[in-house]
């Protein structure tokens, strides 16, 4: 009995190893077999769609050859093929939603090959308006966090103005920055800065004024001064958690950017859209969001190497 | 060096309107090379008399005396081991030891700590550990690096506040005569004061006892076992179970005195 549960088992893995394959051969033929919508609309190169899928499916083989979390890999897989697998049969094959609204996965991805310059160049600007405006929050709001936390008095006064401050998003007052700041480049800069300024601020206050006691007291019988209290105790004893907090706070950023972008960019990954949908190119409005996702999902990647590197004491 | 002096002295928790008297008028003096241990139940007020000789607690009224200077805060002269999770989580064994040094004496190179780090270590029995971090030590070897960094400064007086008090019971009988073979080697002798609830603990450790029944120092008992003291054959000695007995029996009425005087099983 418990050995031929065994052998459903083990079958029933053996086919779901091949479930992602089969489902990208699937998709592949799909591309080529004729389409309802060719009388209509001339159909883009469908190399990069291809080449997406293929590269979707080296990516979760190379996850798939490293130990653990491998059923997890080959699920993530199976859902994205079958996503783009449906995405193409509802749009070229048997055209149920409307063709202009709802572009199809070859035309979608082929606007990376026709505007990559374009695209490269917006995504340089982004992400320096981006970075220089969450770097600055980020140091900024840290070090007078610090700094405020550790005087109990300031603490008791400041925290619940900056709490009251906190809870009105930055994007509401974004226009009235752009209107003040000289060029839109340092409007975009202070409005993604006021995007997550008061929220690390306030987080920082909080951390240190509920630090651990007996951490502070075996600083204090240790006779620190000051700066070191500051920078070598209170400093590595909050890092994890403010580097738990980026990931959350660069996500604001980029929300707060896209904002920016909407209302006075003339490149940018966010104007990218923007501009599209102005000129009802869905198209590329689809091309855009999923460039964003992209680049977010790198971002946060790159956060949770730099958490791994830094940390290794706190699991 | 390392005479404590404590005059008149007394604290008042404040919070909000609320007060509450934690010391009441203690008197007392520590010798020069002394092991004192401070003994009492649970809110008697033998950590925060430890507070004030660490320089955490300031006393409302009163003061101590170091070889006849009030302190002021902490200082040099004295280093302190507390219960656990004291480390610094994110430092290697060596890096807690070498950071109590680097503060107090600031014209050290790097190789010249390093050294200090490595000596101390070796004193605790962790020479292997220098680099592991806290997270990947024991509860006993934390504590071994703790008495390491303590003894790393050159204090002139240990205070101790219950340092084995959440070590297991074999680790702690090891721990107890790691501490006392260090106290005893060194050729001139530090004052420790250690606070503990153990009474077997403190007898084993101490030249004099310190009682406190809440608020005040009630008895100064001398242990006059000699040195150096031998677990197995200490529990056959008449002293030691006299004054077992003894602190059992104070215990026991300090007890009955805080539920308000009814019978308890002991």
């Amino acid at each position: 009995m418990s050995a031929a549960n065994k052998d459903v088992k083990v079958g029933l893995r053996g086919r779901l190893i091949n479930l992602p394959v089969a489902l990208y051969i699937a998709s592949v033929v799909l591309v080529f077999l004729p389409s309802r919508m060719a009388e209509r609309v001339t159909m883009s190169n469908p190399i990069a769609f291809i080449f997406v899928l293929t590269f979707t499916l080296v990516f979760f083989w190379i996850k798939l050859g490293k130990k653990g979390g491998t059923q997890q890999a080959k699920d993530i897989a199976t859902v994205i093929f079958v996503f783009f697998l449906l995405w193409e049969a509802i749009t070229t094959k048997l055209d149920w939603l409307p063709y202009i609204f709802v572009p199809a996965p070859e035309n979608v991805f082929y606007s990376y090959i026709q505007l990559w310059d374009y695209m490269l160049s917006g995504l340089a600007r982004s992400l320096y308006l981006l970075l220089t405006g969450f770097i600055a929050s980020l140091v900024i709001g840290v070090s007078l966090g610090i700094a405020v936390g550790w005087l109990p008095r300031l603490r008791q006064a400041v925290f619940p103005i900056a709490k009251a401050i906190s809870t009105v998003p930055a994007i509401v007052y974004g226009p009235y920055i752009v209107v003040i700041m000289p060029t839109f480049t340092a409007a975009s800069i202070l409005v993604i800065f006021f995007g997550t300024f008061w929220s690390t601020f306030m987080n920082m206050i909080n951390r240190v004024g509920t630090i651990d006691a007996r951490i502070i007291n075996t600083a204090k019988v240790l006779n620190v001064n000051t700066r070191t209290m500051l920078f070598h105790i209170i400093m590595p004893y909050t890092l994890p958690r403010i580097i738990n907090d980026m990931s959350v706070a660069l996500s604001i950023s980029m929300m707060t950017l896209t904002f920016a972008e909407m209302i006075g960019a003339d490149r940018g990954i966010g104007y990218f859209v923007r501009r599209s949908l102005d000129y009802a190119n869905y198209t590329q409005a689809f091309a855009g969001i999923f460039f964003i996702a992209v680049v977010i999902t790198v971002l946060q990647v790159f956060i949770t190497v730099l958490k791994k590197k830094l940390i290794k004491w706190d699991y | 060096m390392g005479r404590i002096e404590i005059q008149d002295l007394s604290l008042v928790y404040r919070s909000g309107r609320e007060k509450f008297l934690a010391l009441d008028n203690i008197n007392t003096k520590i010798d020069d090379g002394e092991f004192v241990c401070i003994v009492g139940s649970s809110g008697c007020g033998k950590s925060t008399l430890l507070g004030v000789l660490e320089g955490l607690l300031t006393p409302t009224g009163g003061r101590v005396l170091i070889d006849g200077k009030p302190i002021h805060g902490t200082g040099p002269e004295r280093a302190v081991v507390f219960q656990q999770y004291t480390l610094f989580p994110w430092m290697s064994a060596i890096q807690n030891v070498v950071f109590g040094v680097k503060q107090v004496r600031r014209e050290l190179s790097a190789k010249q700590l390093e050294e200090i780090g490595v000596e101390f270590l070796q004193k605790v029995g962790l020479k292997d550990f220098l680099h592991k971090r806290p997270g990947e030590l024991s509860g006993g070897m934390q504590q071994r690096v703790a008495i390491a960094r303590a003894l790393a400064v050159n204090p002139q007086i240990l205070l101790m506040d219950e340092p084995f008090g959440a070590i297991d019971a074999k680790t702690r009988l090891t721990l107890q005569e790691m501490l006392l073979n260090l106290w005893a080697e060194d050729a001139e002798k530090k004052t420790v004061v250690f606070v503990t609830h153990d009474i077997d603990e403190a007898i084993l450790l101490s030249d004099k006892i310190l009682f406190m029944e809440p608020k005040r120092i009630s008895r100064e008992i001398p242990v006059t076992m000699p040195r150096p003291r031998d677990r197995d054959s200490m529990y056959d000695d008449k002293e030691f179970r006299d004054l077992r007995n003894n602190l059992v029996i104070l215990f026991y009425k300090d007890i009955k005195e805080q539920i308000g005087g009814e019978e308890v099983m002991l």
